[in-house]
């Protein structure tokens, strides 16, 4: 039971706290309160890297986003302008000292330009725990394999952080955890399907992204006491059509969300990897060797567009459109995120086959060009409706 | 006219200079070069004209031994007479137009039916991700059956054999997803001692490198030699490396070089403006010898770790398939940064190079952000090696774009001779 200087919160501010948990002010209160109480924090990159390894070792596990602001000048010196901006913004915060109360970071190889942060943030060595894992780029049983012995030596470097041991009961512990996280998320995304959902676009990704950063136990808790709640609830939407899927990487601020549904329509469905990647495929219960499903969890699966199964990833979007009653795509790729460029023909083409109305605008890291953005969203929304 | 009958148009033109006007500072064997490359771009003509299949990526020996050719869709941009065009028609096709010109141009070409369709593609990461992007786009845009090797970051055996293991299932992928095409090991035996001989003169280019003045010079640094199953003819690929090193080797015993009065020995990076300027000349004259040309993981490319044939690194003999695999498995290009930066700072050492410019290409995920690093590493005490970092692109630069150019290079040329005493 969530409670604000004593008191026990009403469920629609509990669900607030929920729903606002990522914004500034809110999103390291959890993990100071842990560091308070004597716990570790550990920084992810990536939602590839299993979190259930650092829950199983007591450690709390805490995805780190870039700093907002407008200005990245000291990452600058070592990024140049046209690249990841995800990635400059989170060198900035690790710069400005922000992200100085971690005890460790994990990254991942899944694009270089992450590869690249890890150059720098080693060569600065403001953070003395950071380790690489890499995500194998296929889905095969060598790769299974592979990235099983690639978490095994994580868990031992996590082990020596943590002081404690990791074993295969605390691991089966962790997988409980976060497939309950996950199928709870799923429960409040599939409420989405409604004509009227319980949550806007913009609060379903905020209790994502609060996930992320809230220990699980605590998230787990508090989402399966407010299912009943939303359930019934109604989001207050200008317009519940049309209904949109907005598909991104990095957009880890739903003020995205609320622009495009100040436009009047409905993000019914997102596919961004901060929202329903994140937590859509379980680790298969019951399991075998830990390790091993989680490999399996991790590596599976349609992916980022950084992955090679592009065909597999338009499959499953295609699916949403047709679950969620979805009247057309927005795409918004981070600028300079290359490899997703490069898959924009294709995406493009794919929906186009299917007859899904969709289109792609290239946006900032932070909320920027708002006025420009919103115009060109306005315009899609507008012969949606004329096309309904 | 397509890219190979402007490749073969346009090294008939260069022998063709070079009979007639053959320049004493340039290798002789540059000459076998373009004869070697305009032969081998007929050749890939004709395996165009008569139907066979061509391999979008490929993957070492193995994409020869299976008797597929590849589609040179990366390095053609070099080659390319208008990258505006080509631009124009990456827009239009919804592709990146600002990214790096290597992951893009490939694209652009394909689509105006300068290259021909390939069969079948792969992509693999590392070393380059535009040109992974590339190889996956290639394979959607012409639906074709496509096959991705994950290559892993660190160099050991496990790596080794997971890579393996994914060269065998390429094989087998391959088999049975393109027509006609079989698998062949003897042909990948014989080209893998085609290559070890070539591994050989590649590691001794490399040294006499060393010498004072640089027995290489000019725009010959940057035509990197590759090994000979890198050619499309790798026979004479290999009678090329040969002739290469005989000269460069005779050069350095003789004491002679194209920079004579060598005031300053430096090795250029990652990329450089291709066609028009001529920042080698400009160095040149300077006293300034480009001792070496840093692209992609130095020890793969120059034969400098263990050979085709090593029994040493693993304490046994490696199968076929593993050897092709310890050849990718060692390359430092686009992995962590620490394993590239360690290349570029030993070759430094042992070429006995005092300065570094890095044209950092737009881009270049490989290096991006990683040059200011390299800067802050190099420029350690210990290290002591000054580095200048240009953003660029590779074609299409403006006037005012050269004239800024040459102002930064003259001025670091001026920098590093203060350093010196020389100023």
């Amino acid at each position: 039971m969530l409670k604000q200087n004593g008191r026990r919160l009403k469920v629609e501010e509990r669900l607030k706290v929920l729903i606002d948990g990522w914004k500034e002010e809110n999103r390291n209160r959890w993990a100071m309160e842990w560091k308070r109480r004597g716990g570790k924090v550990v920084g992810l990159l990536c939602p590839y890297i299993p979190e259930e390894i650092i829950y199983a070792a007591g450690m709390l596990p805490w995805h780190i986003r870039g700093t907002w602001g407008r200005d990245i000048d000291q990452a600058l010196v070592y990024r140049p302008v046209n690249s990841c901006l995800f990635c400059s913004h989170v060198l900035e915060s690790l710069l400005a000292g922000e992200l100085d109360f971690l005890d460790g970071v994990v990254f991942s190889d899944r694009y270089q330009d992450m590869l690249r942060l890890w150059d720098v943030w080693t060569h600065v060595a403001r953070i003395p725990f950071a380790r690489m894992v890499h995500i194998p780029r296929q889905e095969s049983e060598c790769a299974y394999q592979f990235f099983t012995r690639e978490i095994t030596r994580l868990s031992r470097d996590i082990e020596e952080l943590a002081g404690i041991k990791i074993t295969d009961e605390s691991l089966r512990q962790g997988i409980a955890v976060v497939n309950k996280m996950r199928t709870l998320l799923r429960r409040v995304y599939n409420l989405r399907k409604r004509p009227v959902p319980p949550v806007t676009g913009a609060e379903a990704l905020g209790i994502a992204l609060t996930a992320r950063v809230m220990p699980k136990d605590t998230f787990n808790q508090e989402l399966e006491a407010l299912l009943p709640y939303l359930e019934q609830r109604k989001a207050s939407l200008k317009r519940v059509r049309p209904r949109l899927l907005v598909s991104s990487d990095m957009l880890d601020n739903p003020a995205y969300l609320e622009l495009v549904e100040g436009t009047g329509s409905l993000v019914a469905m997102d596919d961004l990897d901060t929202g329903s990647r994140y937590f859509w495929e379980l680790v298969n219960e019951p399991l075998g060797e830990p390790l091993y499903s989680l490999s399996q969890r991790y590596v599976s699966g349609p992916g980022c567009a950084r992955m090679p199964s592009w065909k597999e990833q338009l499959d499953r979007v295609i699916s949403w459109v047709k679950d969620f009653n979805i009247d057309g795509v927005l795409e918004l790729p981070q600028m300079y995120c290359r490899v997703r460029e490069m898959r924009i023909p294709y995406f493009m083409e794919r929906l186009k086959e299917a007859s899904i109305p969709a289109i792609s605008f290239k946006r900032q890291y932070r909320v920027a060009d708002e006025g420009q953005l919103r115009t060109r969203i306005e315009a899609f929304v507008e012969m949606l409706g004329a096309e309904a | 006219m397509n890219i190979y009958e402007q490749e073969i148009a346009m090294y008939d033109k260069r022998v063709k200079r070079m009979e007639e006007n053959p320049d004493p500072n340039k290798l002789k064997a540059t000459k076998m070069l373009y004869e070697l490359l305009r032969d081998g771009a007929a050749a890939h003509l004709q395996h165009w004209k008569e139907g066979k299949p061509f391999i979008s990526g490929g993957f070492g020996n193995v994409t020869r031994a299976l008797g597929l050719v590849g589609l040179d869709n990366v390095q053609t941009v070099a080659r390319a007479k208008d990258v505006s065009k080509y631009m124009d028609i990456l827009r239009a096709a919804g592709y990146p137009d600002d990214g790096c010109e290597m992951g893009t141009v490939g694209m652009a070409m394909l689509i105006n039916g300068d290259l021909p369709l390939p069969s079948i593609a792969t992509s693999c990461m590392p070393p380059c991700e535009p040109v992974y992007a590339l190889g996956l786009a290639t394979g959607h845009l012409c639906n074709i059956p496509r096959f991705n090797f994950d290559i892993a970051l660190e160099n050991n055996y496990d790596t080794l054999r997971y890579l393996a293991n994914q060269i065998e299932e390429f094989i087998d992928f391959a088999e049975s997803h393109v027509p006609g095409v079989h698998f062949d090991e003897e042909k990948l035996l014989e080209l893998q001692e085609i290559d070890r001989a070539g591994y050989k003169y590649m590691a001794g280019i490399y040294k006499v490198r060393s010498s004072v003045p640089c027995p290489i010079g000019g725009q010959d640094v940057f035509r990197n030699p590759v090994q000979p199953s890198g050619y499309a003819l790798p026979k004479r690929g290999l009678e090329y490396l040969g002739a290469y090193y005989e000269e460069v080797a005779e050069r350095a015993e003789k004491g002679i070089g194209p920079v004579m009065d060598e005031k300053l020995r430096v090795m250029w990076a990652v990329s450089g403006p291709l066609g028009g300027f001529n920042f080698s000349e400009l160095l040149a004259k300077r006293g300034v010898s480009i001792v070496h040309f840093m692209v992609g993981g130095a020890y793969r490319r120059y034969g400098l770790g263990p050979n085709y044939g090593d029994e040493t690194e693993y304490g046994r003999k490696l199968t076929p398939l593993e050897e092709e695999a310890r050849i990718m498995n060692r390359n430092s290009w686009g992995s962590v940064g620490t394993r590239w930066i360690g290349d570029t700072l030993r070759v430094c050492r042992e070429l006995n190079i005092e300065a570094i410019i890095v044209y950092e290409l737009w881009g270049c995920m490989p290096t991006v952000g990683l040059n200011k690093v390299l800067a802050e590493e190099a420029a350690k005490k210990e290290v002591g090696i000054p580095v200048l970092v240009i953003p660029g692109r590779q074609k299409g630069l403006s006037q005012a774009d050269e004239r800024e150019l040459e102002e930064r290079l003259n001025q670091f040329i001026d920098v590093c001779l203060m350093r010196k005493g020389m100023g």
